[in-house]
């Protein structure tokens, strides 16, 4: 029940640029199909061809680069990365929110590229990567370039990717030393749902220790895009970190972002758990930092 | 009680090997040649005219063999309990989701581009969605009956009044429940084809293939003989499939194309457009003396039929009185009425009405508890009906552990030590339920059941009847009572899914009666076998049959196995001595329940089955989210003739309710449904579900097969309100409407109903 298409398996990915351009419009990227398929049975797009980019070594795997940053080929299965989470602590965080997507199978299947490109505002792996301020590296007919995550985001189910260009990595830079990231994913199901409200915050703690040097707040599901809560992350850095504070912050988040009320849930109520689940997320993330740095 | 070499044992399922490896064939499997697929086209608006229905584009699309829309059909009605709907809409559309069309072609995707092409003109109508604006003066009317009230049930039954004079504390309240999906794997499907006699044969899964084929030849103007129903392996039914206007469809579609048509409803259409459960507004009063003894309740109920009948009017029957039968009342009335609207049709799921008045009932007698400072468990043990007693609706009761599972369910809950003595946020809650195993008001003429056992060749046995296993294993505790009789292994029994021109006649899966009723009817069918094989083997021993004994597969004369012959044998003798009858055990059965009169007095039932839960939890009190972090259940079920079997049903009906408590709903707005996928309407996964811990209360019943009665739907009942009850215990706060998703909850303990949100408010 998904009409016709045609469906192309290029073996490189300048073959896979290649077939964009030539197809145009009616053409799109297939890598997991978890929600490409799923919007073409539901007749939400109409497509003429497919062209998986799951064969593309370029877009494969997850490896450390010599200086430190942590590349994530956009086409790496999710169950892949969360099996990878003992590379790095920077993996490790990733790991966390791609453990929170759908269910094993779906992780079997369902990509980081995917998640991110679908561009859904749910998207559970993109408050993480936006507290890690990973970037976007894009490839199109003849050059690349890379995008910081923050900007990849246009809109609800909309991305800075032009059409004939294809994303092929997410890079993660290297976080200072002594940080902690963590995300909280507020869903009915503890599996195979999408959350009302995902989480993410990153500390960094100062050198005096009683406070973080360094605060980034990422949220999910509670505006068009993911987005960041820089004036929360303003209100903690290089003050003494309490749990007051935190929950400050999560009140100064509340304010910042723009939930809307569907299906799922009210704005009013999305607004209140971004307070409560930014407070509980810094507090996570603040207590990991503390225990690391004991370590 | 005495005991059994099969019988009580957990054995291992007949069906689980083949689907565990994935090697079972449902309908979805199976294709006949020259096999059509059909599409429904349904309406998209909640009360409409059809002006007119222009099929020529979609009749000239390559492959489209068969076009039909409700004017090429006789103006037959369709329904179960009332005659109110019609194969396909002729004029009127009642809910949006309502079958106008439908198409057959060679495959599914031409089918479905052809409904693209169908051109229906609707002239919209207003539509009423809320049942206080449907019995409003002046509304439209959605059937040709006052006030759109679709059925009304009045119990009144003592003084009410005195009662509630009399009492020391007056508890009121209104609780809602919503209407959820029976969420089966395996969605509503058939195969039909009409053969050369010009007789119908329909390849389905159905609860009940000889009442489907009643109800299904009324409407398409057939003999119900000429009907044959044969069941394939099936995926779930917990009531939902006791009714499938959709074989209707298949059959006029395969009669117009004059090809076999496969149909098979997308799980989008189960949620739009199946039977779920009926959603109930309860507004309940009750009274009780200082000691906890109850004196008087009086019940108002408003079910939200939808737009069409099914087995609403049974729902609202049993919603009125069943749960009446838990405690001793001495006066109870009740009032409900079933109330039309433009929305879903709503029908049968597990429970039939029980589980929602359970939920407001075992609610309101825990806060009742509280008031009253008595201990929940005290107050429940102090009003419980024991056996022997006739209860207030001339129930008789002859087994009742209802005691008992109180207090095995305190003592594994550790109930005295944790009630009320939790952490913040953590409570423990008790509910107890009441059910029946069979209903005798549920097919007036006759309440009982038939079995045929036929003895093989090769020693082992097979099994006709009219009954369903529609997957909760009961036809392998047939095989284990056969077992037991005729001294064979269970795997040798082999159980043939019903076919109506071949099994005897049966009512099928409901009531919870297939152990009760069912294996009433193959126990004494496999005794007929083994008086048949004494008999036999008595002339080919030259001993008398009370002299024989059967043993690992051997008959022989007391004491002497060496003497004796294989049943292999003797069932192959009897064959030709009996010039091809052989053994061929015949066993019926009637429980000797009985059709209450006009105000619902009478022993409904063969057996009344209790059963008590204890639930606990965690709230998280600014979220809102509630997490079951254990759950006791303990039944009395008579005896459980496949221990494993029974802990089976026991868990999966306490992870339905669970769905039901906490996360299920079916969303409308203008009565359309918004969540109609598995993603947003939520069935709980394994993350989501406690551990469950089954307990079995052995009890042997006078009437039922080795003591055993009905645990079909119990395991339902109890969940919700031991759920609430739990989140009242930590929080404080009782919650009166379902389901308790985190909103609503959060919403509730801030003291305030939820905003914005579609669907119903109110915490
Ligand atoms: C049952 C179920 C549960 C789910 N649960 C969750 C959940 O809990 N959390 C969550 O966030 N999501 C969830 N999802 C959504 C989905 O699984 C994820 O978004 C997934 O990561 C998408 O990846 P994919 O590889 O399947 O993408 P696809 O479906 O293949 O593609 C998605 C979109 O991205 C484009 N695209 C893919 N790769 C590229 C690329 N390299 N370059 C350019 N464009 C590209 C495609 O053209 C398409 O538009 C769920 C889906 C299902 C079916």
């Amino acid at each position: 029940m998904m009409g016709h298409f045609d469906y192309l398996a290029p073996k490189t990915l300048a073959e896979a640029l290649g077939a964009l351009q030539d197809r145009g419009s009616g053409a799109a990227v297939l890598a997991g199909g978890t929600d490409l398929l799923v919007q073409l049975k539901q007749r939400k797009r109409d497509l003429s061809c497919l062209i998986s980019v799951g064969s593309l070594p370029e877009l494969k795997g997850i490896r450390k680069t010599p200086d430190g940053m942590l590349s994530v080929g956009a086409a790496t299965p999710l169950g892949e990365i969360v099996s990878a989470a003992g590379l790095s602590r920077e993996a490790a965080c990733l790991a966390e929110a791609a453990r929170k997507v759908g269910s094993s199978q779906v992780r079997n299947l369902a990509t980081l590229g995917g998640n991110l490109c679908n561009a859904a505002p749910s998207a559970d792996t993109a408050p993480v990567l936006l507290v890690m301020e990973a970037g976007a590296r894009i490839a199109g007919p003849g050059k690349e370039r890379v995008v910081p995550l923050e900007h990849f985001f246009t809109g609800p189910g909309a991305t800075v990717l032009q059409p004939g260009e294809i994303l092929v990595a997410v890079e993660i830079p290297q976080a200072p030393a002594g940080f902690a990231a963590s995300y909280i994913k507020h869903s009915v199901r503890r599996a195979m749902d999408i959350a009302f409200v995902g989480v993410a915050a990153l500390m960094v703690p100062g050198a005096d220790g009683a406070g973080a040097a360094r605060v980034r707040i990422g949220l999910g599901a509670v505006s068009p895009t993911p987005m960041r809560a820089r004036k929360a992350e303003a209100a903690l850095e290089g003050q003494p970190f309490s749990v007051e504070l935190a929950a400050r912050a999560g009140e100064i988040a509340a304010t910042e972002c723009s939930p809307i009320t569907d299906l799922r849930a009210s704005a009013e109520y999305r607004r209140e758990m971004v307070a409560v689940l930014t407070r509980r997320a810094l507090v996570a993330a603040w207590e990991s930092a503390q225990g690391g740095a004991a370590r | 009680m005495p005991d059994f070499s099969v019988v009580g044992r957990g054995v291992t399922r007949l069906d689980a090997r083949a689907k565990a490896r994935g090697e079972t064939r449902y309908l979805g499997d199976m294709s006949l040649p020259g096999m059509l697929h059909g599409k429904i086209l349904r309406s998209p608006h909640p009360h409409a005219r059809i002006v007119g229905i222009d099929c020529r584009r979609a009749l000239s699309l390559a492959g489209v063999k068969a076009v039909v829309t409700g004017r090429d059909l006789p103006p037959h009605k369709y329904g179960y309990l009332v005659q109110d709907e019609l194969i396909l809409a002729r004029d009127l559309v009642r809910f949006a989701g309502e079958e106008v069309a439908a198409v057959a072609a060679v495959d599914e995707d031409t089918a479905q581009e052809a409904l693209d092409l169908i051109r229906v003109e609707y002239e919209v109508l207003p539509a009423v969605f809320e049942m206080e604006d449907a019995m409003a003066e002046g509304a439209p009317r959605i059937h040709d009956v006052e006030r759109n009230i679709a059925s009304r049930v009045v119990i009144n039954r003592g003084d009410v009044e005195r009662g509630f004079q009399e009492a020391h504390l007056v508890m009121e309240d209104r609780f809602t429940t919503q209407s959820v999906h029976q969420g089966y794997l395996d969605p509503v499907s058939c195969i039909t084809r009409w053969e050369d006699d010009g007789s119908l044969t329909i390849h389905g899964v159905t609860q009940a293939p000889f009442i489907q084929r009643e109800v299904m030849a009324a409407s398409i103007g057939l003999a119900p003989e000429q009907i044959r129903v044969i069941q394939p392996a099936a995926g779930g039914g917990f009531g939902g499939k006791l009714d499938q206007k959709v074989w209707v469809i298949a059959a006029v579609l395969a009669r117009a194309a004059g090809k076999p048509v496969r149909l098979i409803l997308s799980y989008e259409e189960e949620l739009t457009a199946g039977r779920p459960r009926v959603p109930l507004v309860i507004d309940l009063k009750m009274g009780f003396a200082r000691d906890g003894l109850i004196k008087a309740k009086d019940t108002g109920i408003l079910a939200d039929n939808g737009a069409y009948c099914s087995y609403g009017p049974g729902v609202i029957s049993v919603a009125s009185h069943r749960s009446d039968s838990l405690y001793r009342y001495p006066a109870v009335r009740c009032d409900a009425k079933l109330v039309y609207t433009n929305k879903t049709p709503t029908g049968a799921y597990r429970g039939f009405g029980n589980p929602q008045v359970h939920f407001a009932v075992e609610s309101l007698i825990d806060r009742a508890a509280v008031e009253l400072g008595i201990d929940p468990a005290e107050i429940r043990l102090r009003n419980a009906v024991q056996k022997g007693e006739v209860t207030i609706h001339g129930w008789v009761l002859k087994s009742c552990a209802l005691d008992e599972c109180i207090k095995q369910a305190m003592d594994a809950s550790a109930w005295k030590e944790k009630r009320s003595r939790l952490g913040p946020g953590r409570g423990l809650g008790m509910a107890c339920m009441v059910h029946v195993s069979s209903n005798r008001a549920s097919y007036r003429p006759f309440d009982g059941a038939s079995a045929l056992v036929k003895l093989e060749g090769d020693g082992g046995a097979v099994l006709t009847c009219g009954e369903v296993d529609f997957g909760q294993g009961n036809f392998t505790a047939y095989a284990q009572m056969i077992s037991e009789e005729l001294g064979i292994r269970p795997d040798q029994v082999k159980v043939l899914p019903p076919d109506t021109s071949i099994s005897t006649f049966g009512l099928g899966s409901s009531g919870s009666r297939e152990i009760f009723i069912g294996g009433g009817a193959v126990r004494l069918a496999a005794r007929d076998a083994r008086r048949q094989l004494l008999n036999e083997a008595s002339v080919l021993l030259g001993s008398s049959p009370d002299e024989l004994e059967i043993e690992g597969g051997i008959v022989f004369p007391r004491g002497n196995r060496e003497a004796g012959r294989s049943i292999a044998e003797v069932a192959r003798e009897a064959v030709y001595r009996g010039r091809g009858l052989g053994i061929l055990g015949r066993g019926t059965f009637d429980p000797g329940s009985e059709l209450p009169d006009a105000g619902k007095y009478g022993n409904i039932s063969g057996c009344y089955t209790f059963a008590c839960h204890v639930a606990e939890v965690e709230v998280d009190p600014e979220t809102g989210a509630v997490k079951v972090v254990d759950y006791v259940a303990a039944h009395d079920l008579g005896r459980a003739i496949n221990p494993a079997g029974a802990e089976g049903q026991i868990e999966g009906g306490v992870a339905q309710g669970i769905g039901f408590t906490l996360s299920e709903e079916l969303v409308s707005r203008e009565g359309r449904i918004l969540n109609h996928g598995l993603l947003d309407y939520r069935i709980p996964t394994p993350p989501d579900l406690p551990r469950i811990r089954p307990i079995l209360v052995e009890e042997d019943d006078p009437v039922g097969p080795y003591g055993a009665k009905g645990l079909g739907e119990p395991p339902q009942n109890p969940v919700p309100a031991a759920i609430a009850n739990a989140v009242y215990d930590a929080v404080g706060v009782q919650f009166r409407d379902l389901p308790m998703v985190p909103e609503r909850v959060a919403a509730g303990l801030a003291g305030r109903s939820p905003k914005g949100r579609p669907g119903k408010g109110a915490a």
